[in-house]
Order: C-alpha cells, then sequence, then structure tokens
C-alpha cells in the first residue's frame, strides 16, 4: 500500500473495533506530531538573539512571534513553554516577557493552560520571572487564582515583590466578587 | 513642592531580598536600561498635585502606547536633580492630553556620572505600580472626561474602539 486511497481502502474494510483502534493510533501520533513542532517552535524563539529591549506597552517582535506560535500550536505550545520557563538556564528577561505575553493574550482554548502556567511560575527562582507571572495572572484576571496568589505571597522572600503580589490579589478579589454578585 | 515621574520597570530595582547575587545596597545593571537617554537627554514628568495630577499622567502615558498594560514608575523631589547639578529643560511632551504635555521635562547634558547618581536616587525613591485594568479605567475615565485627544492615541484600532464602547456606556 502506497497511496492514501490505497491505505482509506484497506481502512474501510477493517471491523469497528480495529477502526476505533486506528483511529486512536492516528490521533495519538498527530498529538505527538503536534507536539514536537511546538517544543521546537518555541525552543528556537529562546535560543535566538533577541537584540529588543523589552519596554512595557510596546509589541516587541518575540511578543508577535510567540503569539503566533500559541494561535497556530494550541496548549502544545504552552506546555512547550512551561517546560521553558521553568528550566534552571532559562533567559530571565525571555521568560519574564513571555509570561506577560501569554497573560494578555484573550485566546479561550488556551486559557487553562495559561492560567496554570502562570501559577506555576509564581514559585519560580528567579524574582523577575515569578513579578512577570504575578502581571500575567492581573492580565488574565482570572479569580482561580486567588488560592495560588496567596500562597506565593506568603512565600514570598521579597517585600517588594510580595506587595506588588497583594495588589494582584486584591484586584483578583475584586474581580471575583463582581463576578458573584452579577450572578446572584 | 512638585514631584519627578519616571517610568521604570520595577523587576530592575529589586533590591537584594529578590535577587540573591545582588550584594547589599547594589543595583542591578538592568536598572540601567531604564534610563536610557537620546541625545543625552532624560524624559521625566513634573507632577504637582499628587493624585489627580498622577491619574491624568498615567493615563495619558498609556494611551501612547501600543496596548494598554500595567505601569511601573519612580517619584522623587524635584531638588534631588538640583542638588545631583542636572539640567531641567521645559519641552512639551507628546501624550495626547496637552495639559500633561506641558508638564513634561528634558533632563539635560546628562552624563555617566549623573546617570549613575540619579540611579541611586531612584533606587531609594517611591516605587509604584498601576495594573493593567487599573490602567485601562483611568484611560477611559480621561477620554470620557476630554483630556485625552482619541485621535492622538497610538493604540490599536480594536483597542480605541473597545474603550470608547466603554466611555459610550458609563
Amino acid at each position: 500500500m502506497n497511496t492514501l486511497a490505497e491505505i482509506e481502502a484497506a481502512a474501510d474494510v477493517l471491523p469497528p473495533e480495529q477502526k476505533q483502534e486506528l483511529i486512536l493510533f492516528l490521533a495519538t501520533r498527530l498529538r505527538a506530531d503536534a507536539v514536537r513542532t511546538a517544543q521546537s517552535d518555541v525552543a528556537e524563539l529562546f535560543n535566538r538573539e533577541w537584540d529588543e529591549l523589552f519596554e512595557d506597552g510596546l509589541e516587541s517582535e518575540f511578543a508577535r512571534k510567540l503569539k503566533c506560535v500559541i494561535e497556530r500550536e494550541g496548549e502544545s505550545a504552552i506546555d512547550s513553554l512551561a517546560s521553558v520557563v521553568s528550566a534552571p538556564d532559562v533567559n530571565e528577561g525571555l521568560a519574564a516577557e513571555a509570561l506577560r505575553v501569554i497573560g494578555r493574550m484573550n485566546d479561550p482554548l488556551t486559557h487553562d493552560k495559561r492560567l496554570s502556567l502562570l501559577e506555576g511560575a509564581l514559585f519560580g527562582p528567579a524574582a523577575r520571572v515569578r513579578d512577570a507571572a504575578s502581571v500575567g495572572l492581573a492580565s488574565l484576571d482570572d479569580p482561580r487564582a486567588i488560592p495560588c496568589v496567596i500562597r506565593a505571597i506568603n512565600d514570598e522572600s521579597s517585600s517588594e515583590l510580595r506587595e506588588d503580589m497583594k495588589q494582584v490579589l486584591q484586584q483578583l478579589e475584586q474581580t471575583d466578587s463582581c463576578l458573584s454578585s452579577s450572578v446572584k | 513642592v512638585p514631584l519627578v515621574f519616571r517610568k521604570i520597570e520595577k523587576a530592575k530595582w529589586y533590591k537584594t531580598s529578590a535577587v540573591p547575587w545582588l550584594a547589599p545596597d547594589a543595583l542591578q545593571a538592568d536598572a540601567l536600561s531604564d534610563l536610557s537617554t537620546k541625545g543625552n537627554k532624560l524624559s521625566v514628568y513634573l507632577v504637582e498635585d499628587e493624585l489627580e495630577a498622577l491619574k491624568r499622567l498615567i493615563a495619558a502615558l498609556a494611551a501612547n502606547r501600543d496596548f494598554i498594560t500595567k505601569l511601573d514608575y519612580a517619584l522623587f523631589q524635584e531638588d534631588s536633580l538640583s542638588n545631583l547639578g542636572i539640567r531641567v529643560v521645559e519641552e512639551e511632551g507628546d501624550t495626547p492630553d496637552h495639559v500633561v504635555n506641558t508638564w513634561h521635562r528634558n533632563l539635560s547634558e546628562i552624563t555617566v556620572e549623573k546617570i549613575v547618581s540619579l540611579a541611586e536616587v531612584i533606587k531609594n525613591s517611591r516605587k509604584e505600580r498601576v495594573l493593567e485594568k487599573r490602567v485601562r479605567a483611568l484611560v477611559i475615565h480621561a477620554l470620557a472626561s476630554n483630556q485625552i485627544d482619541s485621535g492622538r492615541m497610538k493604540l490599536g484600532a480594536e483597542t480605541i474602539a473597545d474603550l470608547e464602547r466603554s466611555v459610550c456606556s458609563n
């Protein structure tokens, strides 16, 4: 069997259980391919030399490219980003910019994954990355992050960062109470 | 007494409790990127009435960006500049708020030594953060009260349309 038509014809005559197995096999392979592509796209972004300074409110080339990868690869890209951001030798500036970007994105399909990546990054080793995670969570404005932010505040060794996280917590609590009162 | 306002990124000014490799009282070198000069000039704003002026200034600066996001800044006494021998020149700003533009000053004839001294002043100054959601609310307020000329905003068309919808629904 060499052509797609021949493979389709062969699949057509399979008994139903084997057709189901074939579908599962293909789905697994497709997922693996997507993960591999996302991993290499995200790694490429972090391995490149960026000679730009990241400034609040100015769209960086890195941010634009990262958003494209996430829009294209979806949750696989967020998974890949999570492992890059948590690596001990990560470029802190890029990791921080990436966390701010995923907080700002308005993409319902990856919302939950982005939320958990940001929550996890609150406990990273670099203060700059923890700060960016809290800024990202403030942009995402999802009150489900409240327990994590409280834990991060309790764990935080830097008083400056702790104060900034408290501000994020306050905002999330306000959003929570607005959402609760609009439901009533 | 007017205060000097300079946009910064707070994380670059963290002290040793947040950055373990940093010696006590030292500053991260990245902090200098918040003080990058153009033509040996550094842009700042003078604010007289702290609370209201700050809100207006933040809205004007936010409207001058690509997108709405948090804004970090440092505030310090104006006399710190004269103590450092820094020349302050009145020069109109380029925000969409013509009143805020009159608060703009350029710190001129800046040398490396003066930048380092200024970094010391900022290190010990008040540093604040306004989160994205609050920044957005301030821009909406500034638009609704005609402080900002919407035609001069640098924000993306989609963001401007969204802000204008919010102004109408308020």
